[in-house]
């Protein structure tokens, strides 16, 4: 075997360092994105680190798969300095507007056609702006294939992925499963760390593919807006107050009272 | 003319603060304390391949150019100018070994500096004065198939760190004196590090004594030719250690600004925040227009080294303007931030601490005057 193909979506995010109340408009409750730099979705570089450190072990190729416009194109250099051995940018004024189903066949539809024979797609458990936690397992659904959500941790050995370390609310659930498969990882996964310098040179002989509708066969009502069920009501900021209140008296004291003040704001539980 | 950063450098900008903001911050309040450079930090920013970003890749380099390690320099600047010093100190190190070293020496010490398994210092300065090495005291005389080393150098960045040195010495004194350079490492005897300066700022980065003590240092570590040592070290100090301190000196403004910017919005008084008072947005424009002149000087005096270019006024001129800028910032940061910017609770006070280390580090800004005016004033223009 010639190691593993394994498939990372990456989805560009606005960088939340920049986005505050004010970023918003009022009057309609977006916000408009040519302001603010796109930054990687945090999950997502998590999902890419591990495909990184899976060819490492297993060798293979890492290619990353994106959705958006054609302005990212150069944010895209970024995954190509992370490890990347290819990048394909679906991108299309069709697909605009798309909902999670209406991404998620298209990147389908679109992996179906670029990357013949996938072992193992990787998303982030979810994406920072929408975070439907959606997209991944909608995936798997038109590849058909398995998947695995929330994963922690996981490994490699001869013929499958063993370890799988599935995070629930109160534990983990293990698995092994063969591929291909599809998962979606949590910032537990790894600590990715940014790319070297020789990586950044390395990029420089890589490149970013953009791929329209035109060049997968897919049905154009099933993108873009009219793909999409999904209508939003309304959107509005929700602000949250900080509220200070003091304690006094001796440190035992002020510990109880704490605790009772937490207590009564069900804290911890009933 | 154009003013854009390329792609590829916007990206390294990019990862450099990244890198900063996750694997330095953590540590410079430790730093601070212990005055202690974190040997694993060290090592993190080898495996980033932070050291040989001027180098070729033939000796394990990535050779992005000296824009580029502005660019590295200035991002980790902005989060701890003693690191930034440290790596500066480094790279003017192998900087040295690459302008001017034989191809043996370069595959015998330049790969391993970049792995970090050989932290290179540069050792000039002596208590005879900085601003003359002219009057270079330590000596190397010839003997069959090497040189013997004594004398002792002062103020040598990463004197602690050091597994090897790239050192000034005298070789003749008659009938004219010349001075060469000579690549001494750990492995030689007599070469020692020797106490360690308790300095106001860049806590963290060493800066002290290297002893030279009857060192033998074989014939072939000899760094360029006999009586170059000058020319070497000056060529060093320009395209490496002076630039190395606007990167710094650039960090330094940068995180002045922001501390600035944030403190006026965040502290209310009068029932506003400070920042809709003149005193204060004026200081902020000034800072503001003081780190954008001192990043056009700046990054067009290395865009000349990436061509290619002799630019050693320039390079002169941005240090102490940058320098002297990066003072003035820090100061009008700190008075922006009231009594709070005299508490340690609150950065303002390390920058402008470092600061001032700014001003003697690699020539003080007279001697920069002096390399600009004599230059201007010699030309027949
Ligand atoms: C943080 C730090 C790190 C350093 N790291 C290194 C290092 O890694 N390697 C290394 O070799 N050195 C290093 N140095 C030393 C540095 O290069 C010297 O401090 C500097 O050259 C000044 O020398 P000096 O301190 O002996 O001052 P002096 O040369 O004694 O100068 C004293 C004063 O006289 C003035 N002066 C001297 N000559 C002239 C002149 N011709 N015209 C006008 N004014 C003059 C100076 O400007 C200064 O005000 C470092 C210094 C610092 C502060």
């Amino acid at each position: 075997m010639s190691g593993l193909q394994i498939v990372v979506c990456v989805k560009f995010v606005l960088d939340p360092k920049d986005i505050s109340e004010e970023s918003i408009d009022p009057a309609t409750g977006t916000i408009n994105r040519a302001n603010y730099k796109l930054v990687i979705n945090p999950l997502d570089k998590h999902a890419l680190f591990a495909a990184r450190q899976l060819q490492k072990i297993a060798g293979g190729t890492v290619t990353v798969v994106s959705m958006g416009p054609p302005s990212i194109v150069e944010d895209l250099t970024e995954t190509l300095a992370l490890g990347a051995d290819k990048v394909f940018l679906f991108s299309d004024p069709l697909f605009a507007g798309a909902d999670t189903l209406a991404t998620s066949y298209t990147l389908a539809s679109g992996i179906k056609k670029f990357v013949s024979s996938f072992d193992l797609i990787l998303c982030g458990a979810r994406s920072l702006d929408g975070s439907t936690a959606q997209v991944g397992p909608q995936l798997a659904v038109h590849l058909g294939i398995p998947w695995v959500t929330n994963l922690s941790a996981f490994n490699w050995q001869q013929d499958r992925f063993v370890n799988l370390k599935m995070k629930l609310e109160d534990g983990y659930l293990s698995f092994a499963v063969k591929p291909p498969v599809l998962f979606t990882v949590n910032r537990d996964i790894n600590q990715p760390s940014p790319p070297t310098l020789m990586d950044i040179v390395m990029a420089r002989s890589k490149n970013v593919t953009i791929i329209s509708a035109q060049d997968i066969n897919l049905e154009s009502n099933r993108v873009g807006l009219t793909g999409s069920p999904t209508r939003f009501k309304e959107i509005f900021y929700y602000p949250t107050k900080r509220k200070k209140e003091l304690l006094f008296g001796s440190p035992e004291e002020m510990v109880k009272a704490l605790f009772q003040e937490l207590r009564t704001k069900g804290m911890f539980g009933q | 003319m154009n003013f854009q950063f390329t792609a590829e450098q916007e990206l390294l900008r990019k990862s450099m603060r990244e890198f900063a903001e996750t694997q330095i911050a953590p540590l410079v309040e430790e730093m601070e304390r212990t005055d202690k450079m974190p040997l694993d930090l060290v090592k993190k920013m080898a495996n980033q391949g932070y050291y040989g970003v001027t180098i070729p890749q033939a000796y394990g380099g990535s050779n992005l150019g000296h824009v580029a390690r502005l660019i590295t320099l200035e991002e980790v600047g902005r989060i701890s100018a003693a690191v930034s010093m440290s790596l500066q100190c480094l790279q003017f190190g192998g900087g040295c070994l690459n302008n001017s070293g034989n191809e043996a020496q370069k595959q015998k010490y330049i790969p391993d500096f970049i792995r970090g398994k050989n932290n290179a210092a540069a050792a000039i300065t002596e208590a005879t004065g900085g601003s003359d090495p002219s009057a270079t005291a330590t000596e190397a005389i010839e003997h069959d198939d090497y040189y013997l080393l004594n004398g002792r150098k002062v103020f040598i960045t990463n004197s602690d760190i050091a597994d090897m040195a790239i050192v000034l010495a005298k070789t003749k004194d008659e009938p004219k004196k010349e001075f060469s350079t000579f690549i001494v490492d750990k492995s030689m005897a007599g070469f020692r590090a020797g106490r360690v300066e308790n300095k106001i700022g860049f806590k963290g980065c060493g800066t002290g004594e290297l002893i030279f003590d009857n060192c033998k240092v074989p014939k072939e570590n000899l760094l360029g030719k006999p009586g170059q040592g000058l020319a070497i070290a000056l060529k060093g100090i320009s395209e490496y250690g002076r630039v190395g301190i606007i990167g710094v000196a650039l960090g330094i403004m940068q995180a002045s600004y922001e501390a600035a910017l944030k403190f006026s919005r965040e502290r209310v008084i009068y029932g506003k925040p400070i920042s809709n008072l003149p005193a204060v947005y004026y200081r902020i424009a000034e800072i503001y227009a003081d780190i954008e002149a001192s990043r056009l000087l700046a990054y067009r005096a290395v865009w000349l080294l990436d061509q290619g270019k002799n630019a050693d006024v320039e390079i002169a001129a941005a240090k102490f303007f940058v320098t002297e800028a990066a003072l003035r910032c820090t100061r009008k940061a700190m008075d922006i931030h009231g009594g709070y910017g005299c508490v340690k609770e609150y950065a303002v006070e390390r920058y402008c601490r470092d600061a001032q280390l700014l001003i003697p580090a690699d020539g003080t800004n007279d001697i920069q005057r002096t390399v600009v005016g004599r230059t201007l004033t010699a030309s027949k223009k």
